[in-house]
């Protein structure tokens, strides 16, 4: 069919160039965060950011019935960033469809047995509007440790509460 | 036969500046040469990569979390064929693959042993992104793996001769082109999307500062070193997305042009120290694939040209392309 080897790889790259590009449009329709691996669109930072932003957060209500200590209770984002991805994945699965147990239970679950230890971990899932102006006042205090980002957080929509052994749970007002 | 005069018509006409860069036959032997040693230093990062310790390694770790819960494509299909018993051999997987890519490295023209590693990259990768989070630190390693599939044996008359015959050669040279094209139409692709959606936020004077701070949201663990001097020079990180978007835009264009391998590879490598500094992503794979095959390219010249350069740059160049081609020839 082809000439040589050299003719095969001058024919294919452009064909697979073409192919690699055409796959990368389909991305957005299975998940916007998702991929038809491995064909990533590379679509990073794409989007313009506005000086106000809403972030999600998992906010631990309890470990074995106690509180957490004070600053402690914020742990996604202040944990692995991969953390914030999952918690990312299961916030945009409970906005599709509130009947989200199962995400949370295969997901977050062990993300916060793993961080909290404990056999029962109670936690509530919020966005919160944070005003980036405030974190570029203070970019060099939340470098040396001095300020916490959570505390720039102002929580504006609760996604949901769980257990971490009971499942769903109504902690506060709010969770229903 | 048309779409092969259609390539060359576009390679001629829209992506190549090579008319003062005429080479020899002996030019695409050596560089054919040098890809092949670079091949095998890839293969050797990719034995020192599986056989790291640490969060870092090409290792299946997260296999330990057990069964994966947002399976992508692969492995729904491997767990349909063989069930998910493989997971508990994963630390045998790649004890294996490491003798594999030793023997690649070896002998990077015997296609068993790439394709080995080929496999065990894409399952990898494809593994550490069926939990729910995607990461794509691992996947331009993955495709350049896939390129390198196509690399020529070595035939009676190379093995009797010593030398590589010219079919060879050239297929050497066509398996760089791939590789290259390969890494660099990520960086083309995230160029043409951050114009295409940022809303000409490209042209305000704070657009690249409240991305850094809209990341630093997301990763507090540890503010990036350089974050609290740039976060307050907001045209400063302004210029530097703009000129970022130039070259990752126009990056795949650099393939087409030798005398842009070395800067445009110097410049991808300076984004990615620049985004690990500003913004904690470690891109640390990338940035020695764009090493060994952009910015260590064999077909770059030997020598740096200024005028070269500053003619190969996409829409800069254009003048002076125009007047170096009024200037009669010497």
């Amino acid at each position: 069919m082809f000439k040589s080897r050299y003719h095969m790889i001058i024919y294919l790259m452009p064909l697979f160039l073409v192919f690699y590009i055409a796959m990368t449009p389909l991305n957005p329709f299975i998940d916007k965060n998702q991929e038809i691996h491995p064909f990533y669109s590379w679509a990073l930072f794409a989007e313009p950011r506005s000086w106000h932003v809403t972030e999600n957060a998992l906010v631990v209500y309890s470990i074995d019935g106690v509180p957490p200590e004070a600053g402690a209770q914020y742990l996604i984002p202040n944990t692995d960033i991969r953390d914030l991805k999952a918690l990312g994945t299961v916030v945009r699965a409970c906005v599709r469809n509130p009947d989200c147990d199962s995400v949370v239970e295969e997901i977050l679950n062990p993300i916060v047995k793993r961080l909290v230890g404990g056999d029962n971990a109670e936690f509530i899932i919020v966005k919160a509007g944070i005003d980036l102006r405030d974190v570029q006042k203070n970019i060099r205090e939340l470098a040396d440790g001095t300020a916490m980002i959570f505390e720039f957080y102002q929580p504006n929509k609760v996604i949901g509460c769980w257990s971490t052994s009971e499942g769903r749970v109504s902690l506060i007002d709010l969770c229903e | 036969m048309y779409a092969y005069r259609l390539v060359k018509l576009a390679r001629k006409s829209l992506l190549s500046f090579d008319h003062g860069d005429r080479r020899t036959p002996s030019d695409f032997s050596r560089a054919a040469d040098g890809f092949i040693w670079l091949t095998r230093f890839y293969y050797l990062f990719v034995v020192y990569s599986i056989a790291l310790s640490g969060s870092s390694a090409l290792q299946f770790q997260n296999a330990s979390r057990g069964p994966p819960t947002h399976p992508q494509w692969p492995i729904t299909l491997l767990s349909e064929l063989t069930g998910t018993g493989w997971l508990a051999h994963v630390t045998t997987i790649s004890i294996v693959s490491v003798a594999v890519a030793a023997l690649a490295m070896v002998f990077p023209r015997v296609l068993i042993w790439r394709l080995g590693v080929f496999l065990y990259l894409f399952l990898f990768v494809t593994l550490q992104n069926s939990y729910g989070s995607l990461g794509h630190g691992n996947h331009v390693i993955l495709y350049v793996s896939f390129a390198l599939l196509f690399l020529p044996p070595i035939d009676k008359t190379e093995r009797r001769s010593g030398r590589m015959p010219r079919k060879n050669v050239m297929a050497c040279i066509a398996v760089l082109w791939f590789t290259q094209s390969l890494i660099l139409i990520t960086y083309t692709l995230s160029g043409f999307w951050k114009i295409w959606r940022s809303n000409l936020d490209i042209l305000t004077s704070d657009g690249m500062v409240r991305t850094l701070l809209d990341r630093a949201t997301e990763d507090t663990v540890n503010i990036p070193p350089l974050l609290p001097f740039f976060a307050q020079q907001e045209y400063l990180a302004q210029f530097m997305l703009i000129v970022t978007v130039y070259v990752q835009f126009f990056a795949l264009l650099a393939v087409f042009r030798p005398h842009l391998h070395r800067p445009f590879g110097i410049a991808l490598i300076f984004f990615h120290l620049g985004s690990g500094w500003l913004m904690n992503i470690s891109f640390s794979r990338n940035v020695l694939m764009v090493g060994l095959f952009i910015a260590l390219s064999p077909m770059a010249p030997v020598r740096f040209s200024l005028s070269g350069l500053v003619q190969s740059l996409p829409l800069i160049g254009i003048p002076f392309r125009a007047r170096a081609r009024r200037r009669p020839h010497a």
